[in-house]
């Protein structure tokens, strides 16, 4: 390599990083007209602008090659799907883990857990806290929810199965305790008003049709 | 005084509007982390919850911006979480290893294309390789991938400059590409 190359080369290694920002859109103003000026005159900067902008559609081109995950529910049902599962997750907090010491501990704890649950269940849908998400926006044709909306049903079921066979637990747990008498008869109605409601649910599950 | 009901628009949340286009953006990124279309998938949805989440408690994702560097952010982090729960190294996505069709010869060439890019890639350091699908997978813009992987703009745009150059020459020794003479 001459001197003149080697010259030119350091002169052009300056450009390079402009040319690929070029291509994606980020060069500042004032580098536009530099970056212009100096592919006018250099035959060997515009061979690598073209020689980006093909790895860049080489890039493009495999990325759409590569599997992608597939779009198994529409997009807004995703969403739905995705906001239901928060509103589950602030609200149900494992009412089997209070595994405490004391069986009264047990006892209420689980009695608490399971009313906050049959809350969820039995307020469909739950109010939201605040009102920036609304499903409306993005879920236009509702009768697409009706694809989902079976995979759903399916999950409360199983839901609402694990929360009787729970409640009956603490039903029989409750009979075995000592303790206060009152409180204890208390928690026991509690109970059995919930296995009541919980009943009449299954009988009658919330329609989700709209 | 006329009582002109004013309709104010009712407020949309920036996630649910910008969801369905930045799920499958989000997907491709989380995939080439992962290596697994389900657990991809899994990450980005996690991702949407606690973002959704974060605006239930108040915190406004106020621009399109915000919210694509937080999701990006998220979905990296989640990822790495995953890939060292599972004590294993990002890997190369089933699909570029398998032996390309004979069936159809353009498609035959795609294919050995792909699997020559994507091997590419992962010959480039980490930080190269990751602001580079940022840019491709992802479509963000310099400042959006800073964000994502906690650096400067100006580093974005070296590691993405040396990673389409080292692409560019590997490419052209293997003959994709068109050397310069």
């Amino acid at each position: 390599m001459n001197y003149k190359n080697e010259k030119q080369d350091n002169h052009c290694f300056q450009f390079e990083p402009l040319i690929s920002a070029a291509i994606d859109g980020e060069l500042e103003p004032g580098e536009v007209n530099l970056l212009e000026s100096h592919l006018d005159d250099c035959e060997r900067c515009r061979h690598q602008y073209r020689q980006f902008e093909e790895v860049n559609d080489m890039l493009v081109a495999t990325e759409r090659q590569n599997v992608c995950p597939p779009v198994r529910l529409p997009e807004p049902v995703l969403l739905d799907k995705t906001l239901s599962k928060t509103q589950i997750q602030t609200s149900f907090r494992s009412p089997r883990s209070s595994a405490a010491p004391s069986a009264r501990t047990l006892l209420a704890g689980g009695a608490l857990a399971a009313a906050g649950l049959a809350a969820v269940l039995l307020t469909t849908p739950p109010e939201p806290t605040t009102p920036p998400v609304e499903i409306g926006d993005v879920v236009s044709p509702f009768h697409r929810l009706a694809v989902l909306n079976d995979q759903s049903h399916k999950d409360q079921d199983s839901l609402t199965a694990a929360m009787r066979m729970e409640l009956r637990t603490l039903l029989l747990e409750t009979r075995s305790l000592d303790g206060d008498e009152n409180e204890l008869q208390q928690l026991y109605d509690k109970l059995e008003s919930l296995q009541r409601r919980l009943g009449e649910l299954e009988r009658n599950p919330v329609s989700h049709s709209e | 005084m006329t009582s002109s009901a004013q309709v104010y628009p009712r407020p949309t949340s920036i996630i649910a509007a910008l969801f369905p286009e930045y799920r499958q953006r989000a997907c491709r990124y989380a995939y080439w982390m992962l290596g697994n279309d389900c657990d991809a998938e899994e990450v980005v949805q996690e991702a949407f919850v606690r973002l959704t989440q974060r605006e239930r408690k108040g915190d406004l994702l106020e621009c399109e911006s915000r919210f694509a560097g937080l999701l990006f952010t998220t979905v990296r982090n989640l990822s790495i979480d995953l890939l060292r729960k599972r004590g294993r190294r990002r890997q190369v996505p089933l699909s570029s290893v398998n032996e390309p069709t004979t069936s159809d010869i353009d498609q035959s060439r795609v294919d050995q294309l792909q699997q020559t890019i994507n091997r590419l890639i992962e010959e480039l350091p980490d930080n190269h390789a990751e602001a580079l699908k940022l840019k491709t997978s992802g479509d963000l813009t310099y400042e959006q991938i800073a964000e994502v992987l906690d650096c400067t703009k100006a580093q974005v745009r070296t590691w993405i400059f040396r990673a389409r150059q080292q692409l560019a020459k590997k490419l052209a020794e293997q003959g994709w590409l068109d050397p310069y003479e």
